[in-house]
């Protein structure tokens, strides 16, 4: 049947078609998001997997002697500080003895250990009063941390053969 | 169909398909990229310490004090050179070098420091042992004294037995 009147176009109220476009857009940018996460995925998983492989590899043979060289001059420097540190010197000794041993008193043997601060000595006079003399010079020290005296014997010829045991102060 | 209707539909699919599909894949990624920040990090941190490293070698290497402390600890004991050494240095102090004999040890467990420990007998005057005892102490060779032992000479001279210790790495 023809229709004689048209009939007349159905209109949308603009908050429909506002709702429709609002709706196809927010399909599209889930999609495109989707897409988009997919590739930066794919691109980070490269990169990943490229410096995973550049970990793994470790050290190159360079960069291992590098490491090596560097720590064993650390160890050294360390070493020689603690050695410098503790280096002795022997000459005060022998200055200390020089100025301090009695002018009748001989000594006939030493034997120093500066390590442990250890000096024996093997000595003799012509009395016991020197002895006493030389001892109390001793006593009297402050470089001296201890002092020991023993093996007091009389000599072949009536000298007095004795032998003292020091320790010495840092 | 009626647009209003359609629009509710295509609101409906996009957030099944936001939520079940592009959010997991999108929490996949920010896991992926959280781990790759870290090794990146963990990259950079590797060269900026070798780069240091490069750093120090080249100062070690500039550094004036560093050939007088592998002068003193060499990094072999080198026991020619240290024989040598301490022969010359008794015989500047006009002492004759009657005997040496040197051992090698560890400092400790572990260590890398070594210890040459050497006997030597030298013969001369006691003024002569000062001026040996100085030489060493001058030397650029670390050697400490370990014990000295002598006697009232019998004959021309004294007799030092010395134990003195060197370093090498």
């Amino acid at each position: 049947m023809v229709e004689i009147i048209p009939k007349q176009k159905l209109e949308y109220p603009l908050w429909t078609q506002a709702l429709f476009f609002g709706s196809m857009l927010f399909l599209l940018v889930v999609i495109g998001g989707f897409f988009l996460t997919l590739s930066l995925q794919g691109r980070a998983q490269k990169a990943l997997e490229s410096i995973q492989g550049v970990l793994a590899q470790g050290k190159t043979p360079e960069e291992a002697r590098l490491e090596q060289s560097i720590f064993r001059y650390r160890d050294k420097f360390n070493d020689f500080a603690s050695l410098a540190t503790e280096r002795n010197d022997v000459r005060p000794v022998f200055e200390f003895l020089e100025a301090y041993t009695h002018p009748r008193v001989v000594f006939t043997t030493l034997n120093l250990e500066p390590t442990v601060r250890a000096l024996k000595l093997v000595g003799a006079t012509q009395d016991f009063r020197t002895l006493q003399e030389q001892m109390a010079i001793f006593q009297n020290r402050e470089e001296l941390g201890g002092l020991a005296i023993s093996n007091i014997v009389l000599g072949e010829k009536g000298q007095v053969v004795f032998q003292l045991e020091i320790a010495l102060k840092p | 169909m009626n647009r209003f209707f359609l629009s509710i539909v295509l609101v409906g699919s996009s957030l099944i398909f936001g939520v079940f599909v592009a959010l997991p894949r999108f929490q996949e990624f920010s896991a992926v990229s959280k781990e790759l920040s870290v090794k990146q990090a963990e990259l950079e941190s590797e060269d900026r310490y070798f780069a240091h490293l490069k750093q120090v070698q080249d100062r070690i290497n500039a550094e004036e004090l560093v050939a007088k402390i592998d002068a003193a600890i060499p990094n072999d004991p080198q026991l020619p050179a240290l024989h040598d050494f301490l022969q010359s240095t008794a015989a500047g102090s006009g002492l004759s070098l009657r005997s040496i004999a040197a051992s090698q040890s560890a400092s400790g467990q572990g260590a890398r420091l070594q210890r040459v420990t050497t006997s030597l007998q030298l013969g001369g005057s006691y003024e002569g042992l000062k001026v040996f005892l100085s030489s060493l102490l001058r030397a650029s060779r670390m050697t400490n004294v370990e014990s000295i032992n002598f006697s009232s000479p019998q004959g021309a001279g004294f007799v030092f037995n010395i134990r003195t210790v060197s370093y090498s790495y």
